[in-house]
This record gives structure tokens, C-alpha cells and sequence, in this order.
């Protein structure tokens, strides 16, 4: 019975060959057939013949070794169910059924794709992908089938789904650019995070979009040039310049305030491309910002304690100005009584009234300034623009404990990324206590110097004074909460600069070996305040 | 005597001293000022009456060590202390030293000339007084060594017969002689005389 169906296989074929085919005895048809049998040989092709039982009626070698190998002859009469698993099974069964039928007829079948268990001592397994067609001649019962191993495009398939999902899983945004900075892949996150922010559908994933012109487009509205660092950043990691860029960046939604890190990576292809990654860091920013609100409410604190020592020195400070302002009203208003009236007089005596007016308000003001609770934030900032603050705030006290300050500033501007204020209030700590140290070792030579130093990356500020120095023993404490030796104060000060010197990336020591107490610290640089 | 008074400043604040000067130059005073205390001991002329208007805290000199350093020269100017932010210890101090009054800053022109006119005054009665002084003191000048003797024990309350025991001497001599102390130390009575006793020793006011 096998070999009937052979033969009307092979009649088929032969019959199918060409019209110009004509008889079997003309040695082109003959070798065309040997072709095809060659072709079927060599091909990694599996051709059978099933029955609809699911029965091998005939096979080729190819398909002998898609299935595990063994005899040829032996495969003839097997069927494929000791190779699957029963849903497997029951599945291909299904398929040849249908095929046998005629469904493929149509060319509507889908192919079935299947994990077959291979025999033998090799073991394991392979995707193999079946396409079936009823057979001519034995429509209803065979039905003929091409199948082929789709492991390794299976595999690949799969690899694909699994970064796919690995990159869906995460949370940070990401995407794949190519070499020219267009979309080429994004995950499940940038998509939401799009659609959040009421991306239109068709570019809610972006793909296709070009990364790099897209930020060049939107750095016009862009006053920190974070489209356009973000632009040099990724252009950067393409063109093999750097091997990695970050930048953080706040992206604020009507609801929400929000940071992002951006990061940059290259991926590692012949043909370039980047990773590009948005993950959100508020929660970590949140953090950071509380504690610079606790830290600058301890700060505050401590400015109003500096201000309870400051007081007496600063109402004298005060009461200067009022008191020339007094009495120059009231010799205005006598002035105003004469006759003949000399309005030039008068008006100079206004003018003078009001320079002091004036004088008494920047009291107030730098005052005020201090005192008040401040910002969190760091900003570019002239450094000796707050010595002069701080000097300003301590010069009456200076003056009236007779100490004379000296300033040894640069001639050049130094731009330091700081919080104004808690660097003034440093200043004014150092400053207050060296004229406490002064005072009350009675010190013949009453200065207090203080110097500013360009150092590589950073500055350096030294606050010295003529006092007896500081105890050797006490040097190792004296930045430490609670530790005092003064009357007045609670012995936070020096605890309270070191702290705020070290969030500004500085350090604060006490330089060994001096005659008088010297107090040094440190602030990096701010070097695009420089270049601005 | 005759001069009139001049009110002397002294205050290193420009603004303060400017207007200080410009509001007493238009209440009639003669105005004096000093921006340092070294300016003020070479400048001032003690012999001129009036008063020292001084702020209290000043860098160098204080007005506490003006007010000292014019009293070793023996200058009895009254001293009006100004002052922003007095504390107890150096009011007290320098009420010690003889300042006659306290102004804290800021202050009407009316208070200042009101504790102005009053140091003025003082320093009137402080110039007659010790003008006075003098003159009795010249006039016990010219008393003979037994002439002083009988001054002192008239003034001390003790009776011509007491006297005369004491130095003994006739009640008549000791009559004559406080007879001619009437007359050279220019008293009217016996309380005059009493009196220019008084001053001349410092006790009198």
C-alpha cells in the first residue's frame, strides 16, 4: 500500500514538473526529477507523507534527522506521539486531521509549531514548524507535509519577548537609539510615562522619532539647557567620547514635583546606538531636600542665636542713624520756622535726614536678611560678597570690643555654589567667636584676618585672630554639638558651620601651630557660575 | 565769666556729630566738636565755660577715658554722656566719675538742650563758686598768723572769754583782733564769716 502511494507521489510530482515535461523516458524530465529527489535529500526540509491517523506513510532523510535520526525505514509506520507531549499531541493529531481534510487547501491553515522530544542519547528538544497540505491523491486520508527546525528563531523570538519583558518590568524609562539618535526601542514605562504626558498615540512610544533632534527642538524654552546637555550627552556616548552620561533634571507635573536621572550608555553594537535611561529619583530628591530644610531650620536657629550676641552692638549700630535723623528733622523743622527762609539750607538738611534714614534701613535690612528663615537651594554666589555681609553684621560688635578686621580678598570675583546665607552665617560664627576669644583674654593686638585663597577646584577661607589660641586638647572637639567653653551660646556653632560647610562639599579645621586661633575651611568652585 | 558757654561734642559718628552740631548752631549754642578724643584734650580749652556733650563708646578713647584724662587735668567741664545701649555697670561708673547726665540715642533736640542748660548752669555755679573761693582765700591771705587763729576758733562757735583763755590772751586783744578779720576778710557778720570758711574749705555749695 506504501509503495502505491509512493509511486502516485512521484507521478504527481513528475506530472506537476512542467507541461513541456511530456514522457517519462526524455532524459531532462528524468533528471529534473532526480533534482527535486537530490533537492529533498539535501535540503534540512523535512517532506512526509501522514495518513490521518497521524501515521509516517514516508518520509525523506532530512526529515529522519529533524526527528532524532535512526533508520529510515524504521521511521515508515511511526507516528510522531512518542516524541510530544500529550497537549503536543493532541495538537499536531489535530492538524494532520485537518489537513487530511483539505483545510490547507485553501492555503488558510496555519502551520503548527511544535517542541519535539528528541530520542536517543543526544536527548532534548527542538521547535519544529509543520505545514501540511491534503494530499492529491489521497484527499480525505493523507495528507503531505513540509517541516522545518525553528529552534533557533524560536530562541531568538523568545530572547526578544524576554528582554522585551525584562525591559517592561522596570521601572526606569527606557530606550534604544541608533547610531543617528532615533527611537528604536522603548519599554512599557516610557510608554506610560508618554501617555501621561498626553503624548499623542501614534508617537506615544516615540519609535522612529529622533532623540537628539527632539531636545535641539525644545532647548529654545529651555533656561537651564537641559534639552541641550541632554543633546551633547547622548551625542557624546554615540560618537565613543565618553562611555557614560547622567544629568538630573526636574520634570514637574501639575500634580507632582518630580526629578529624573537621565543616563546614557552605548550598546555595544558594531553599529553603535545608545541605551538611554529616565529613572525617577524624586523620592531620593524629596529626601535630600528634607533634610536641607532640617538642616537650614537648625541653621535659622543658630543665625538667630549669633543674632541674640550681635544684638547690643547692632541696636548701638541702629541708634546712630535715628539719632542723627532726629535731630536733623528737628533742625529742619526749625529751619522751616525762619524768616527769610532758606530753602537751600533746608533742603540739604532733608537730604542729610534722609542719607541717614537710608543707612538705618540697611541695618534693618541685613538684619532682616539674616534672621529670616531661608531658602534650601544652592546657587552660583560671590564669595566675597558674603564676607562683606557677614563683616557688615559683625562690625559693630568689632568696633566695640575695639577689634580690627582685616580682609585679604582676591582681586578676581570667586563664584562658589552655596546658600548665601549659611555660608554668611559661617563667616559670622568664626568671626563672632574669634572677637569673644580676643575680648576675653584681654590680647594686646586686637585684628582679626580674613584671607581668601584660589586652590585648585576650590577656595579657601581663613578666619585668624590675635587671641590666646586654642586649647590643644580641645581642638580635636571643637566642632562637636554641646561642646562650649563660652558663657553665651549653646556650643552649636562651630557643630552647626562644620555641618553646613560639609553639604557644600567643603571642609572646616582648626590649622595647628598658630600663635592666635585659625580656623580654615574650604568650598569647591562653581565653574559654570565662572564660565556665565 | 562773661564768655558765653560753648557745648564741646565729641563723637566719631559723622552724622550723628553733623547733626548734633546743626541742631544746637540753631538753638543759639556755640558748638565745639570733636570727632576723636585726642582732638578733643588738644583742642579744648578748659578755662571756657560751658559742658561736654561725649558719646560714651567710641573705637580708641572712650568717652569714659575722656572724661577721666579732663578731670587729672583738673577741667570740672560737666560731662552729658550719650550712649546707645548703656549698660548698668559703666552708667554707674561714670555717674562715679561726676557725668552729670545720661542720653540714650536717639534723643530730641528739647531733651538735649534741657540737660544742656542744666550743665551750663552747673558749670556757672561751679566757676562763681570757685571764684568765690578765691577771693576769700586771698583775703585770709592777708591775715597776720594770730589773726587766723582767732578766725578759726570764732568760726568754730567758741566765745571771745574762750578764746581768750585759749590763746591766752585779754578778751579785749581777742576783740580787737576779730575786729580787723571783719574787716580784711570783708564780712558783714559772723555768719558771713562762717560761711567763707565753709567755701573756702570746699564745703560750701
Amino acid at each position: 500500500m506504501a509503495q502505491n502511494i509512493t509511486e502516485s507521489v512521484e507521478s504527481q510530482a513528475a506530472a506537476g514538473a512542467g507541461p513541456e515535461g511530456g514522457a517519462c523516458g526524455q532524459p531532462g524530465v528524468a533528471s529534473l526529477k532526480d533534482l527535486f529527489t537530490q533537492l529533498c535529500e539535501w535540503s534540512p526540509i523535512g517532506y512526509a507523507v501522514f495518513d490521518i491517523h497521524g501515521q509516517l506513510i514516508e518520509i525523506n532523510e532530512a526529515g529522519v534527522q529533524l526527528l532524532g535520526g535512526g533508520l529510515l525505514s524504521d521511521w515508515v509506520g511511526q507516528s510522531l506521539w512518542p516524541l510530544l507531549d500529550s497537549t503536543e499531541s493532541e495538537r499536531v493529531r489535530r492538524h494532520l486531521q485537518e489537513a487530511c481534510e483539505g483545510a490547507g487547501e485553501s492555503g488558510k491553515q496555519e502551520p503548527c509549531v511544535v517542541q519535539v522530544f528528541l530520542p536517543g542519547e543526544q536527548g532534548g528538544s527542538r521547535q519544529l514548524r509543520f505545514f501540511s497540505r491534503p494530499h492529491p491523491v489521497g484527499r480525505g486520508r493523507l495528507c503531505l507535509t513540509a517541516f522545518q527546525d525553528i529552534s533557533a528563531e524560536v530562541q531568538r523570538r523568545e530572547s526578544e519577548h524576554q528582554r522585551q519583558a525584562v525591559l517592561d518590568a522596570l521601572s526606569a524609562h527606557i530606550a534604544v537609539l541608533d547610531a543617528t539618535g532615533r527611537i528604536t526601542a522603548v519599554n512599557e514605562a516610557w510608554r506610560r510615562f508618554a501617555r501621561g504626558n498626553g503624548a499623542p498615540q501614534e508617537v506615544e512610544s516615540g519609535i522612529g522619532l529622533n532623540y537628539i533632534d527632539a531636545c535641539c527642538d525644545v532647548s529654545a524654552e529651555d533656561p537651564d539647557r537641559l534639552a541641550q546637555r541632554s543633546a551633547e550627552g547622548i551625542q557624546a556616548v554615540i560618537n565613543g567620547d565618553t562611555r557614560h552620561f547622567t544629568l538630573e533634571y526636574p520634570c514637574h507635573s501639575a500634580q507632582n514635583q518630580r526629578w529624573f536621572l537621565m543616563s546614557v550608555t552605548p550598546l555595544g553594537l558594531e553599529s553603535g546606538g545608545v541605551v538611554v535611561v529616565h529613572m525617577d529619583i524624586s523620592e531620593r530628591v524629596h529626601a535630600e531636600q528634607a533634610m536641607r530644610r532640617r538642616r537650614e531650620e537648625v541653621a535659622h536657629a543658630s543665625r538667630l542665636s549669633s543674632v541674640t550676641v550681635l544684638a547690643a552692638s547692632l541696636v548701638h549700630e541702629l541708634s546712630q542713624p535715628l539719632a542723627a535723623a532726629q535731630l536733623y528733622s528737628e533742625a529742619a523743622a526749625t529751619l522751616g520756622r525762619q524768616e527769610p527762609l532758606d530753602a537751600a539750607h533746608l533742603l540739604s538738611v532733608v537730604g542729610d535726614m534722609r542719607g541717614q534714614v537710608d543707612r538705618a534701613t540697611r541695618i534693618v535690612d541685613q538684619l532682616r536678611r539674616f534672621m529670616r528663615r531661608g531658602e534650601i537651594k544652592k546657587e552660583p554666589s560671590r564669595l566675597e560678597e558674603r564676607v562683606h555681609e557677614a563683616v557688615a553684621l559683625v562690625a559693630p560688635l568689632a568696633r566695640r570690643k575695639r577689634v580690627r578686621l582685616k580682609l585679604d580678598l582676591l582681586n578676581e570675583p570667586v563664584i562658589v555654589h552655596a546658600n548665601p546665607l549659611q555660608v554668611e552665617q559661617v563667616l559670622v560664627n568664626l568671626l563672632c567667636n574669634a572677637i569673644e576669644a580676643i575680648e576675653l583674654a584681654g590680647s594686646p593686638v586686637r585684628q582679626i584676618r580674613i584671607e581668601l585663597e584660589r586652590l585648585a577646584e576650590k577656595v579657601q577661607v581663613t578666619v585668624a585672630d590675635t587671641g590666646p589660641g586654642l586649647d590643644p586638647e580641645w581642638v580635636p572637639r571643637i566642632f562637636e554639638v554641646w561642646e562650649t567653653r563660652k558663657e553665651t551660646g549653646m556650643g552649636m556653632g562651630l557643630a552647626i558651620s562644620r555641618t553646613i560647610i560639609e553639604a557644600h562639599g567643603g571642609k572646616i579645621w582648626v590649622e595647628p601651630g598658630s600663635d592666635g586661633a585659625v580656623l580654615r575651611f574650604t568650598l569647591p568652585l562653581d565653574h559654570e557660575g565662572d564660565a556665565a | 565769666m562773661n564768655e558765653s558757654p560753648v557745648v564741646v561734642l565729641l563723637d566719631d559718628d559723622p552724622g550723628v556729630r553733623r547733626s548734633l552740631s546743626l541742631a544746637l548752631s540753631l538753638a543759639g549754642y556755640q558748638v565745639e566738636a570733636y570727632a576723636t578724643a585726642e582732638d578733643l584734650l588738644t583742642g579744648l580749652d578748659p578755662s571756657q565755660p560751658g559742658c561736654l556733650v561725649l558719646d560714651l563708646r567710641m573705637p580708641g578713647m572712650d568717652g569714659l577715658e575722656v572724661q577721666q584724662a579732663l578731670s587729672d587735668r583738673g577741667c570740672s567741664l560737666p560731662v552729658i554722656f550719650m550712649s546707645a545701649f548703656g549698660d548698668i555697670p559703666t552708667t554707674v561708673r561714670a555717674l562715679k566719675a561726676g557725668a552729670v547726665d545720661f542720653l540714650e540715642k536717639p534723643f530730641t533736640t528739647d531733651s538735649l538742650i534741657a540737660r544742656i542748660e542744666e550743665a551750663v548752669e552747673t558749670d556757672r555755679r561751679q566757676r562763681a563758686q570757685e571764684v568765690l573761693r578765691q577771693t576769700i582765700r586771698e583775703r585770709a591771705g592777708h591775715l597776720t598768723g594770730r589773726e587766723s587763729e582767732v578766725m578759726q576758733l570764732v568760726t568754730a562757735g567758741l566765745s571771745n572769754k574762750d578764746i581768750a583763755r585759749e590763746l591766752d590772751i585779754s578778751p579785749r586783744t581777742v576783740e580787737k583782733y576779730r575786729a580787723r578779720v571783719m574787716e580784711k576778710m570783708h564780712a558783714d557778720s559772723i555768719a558771713d564769716l562762717c560761711q567763707m570758711v565753709a567755701v573756702s574749705s570746699g564745703l560750701g555749695s
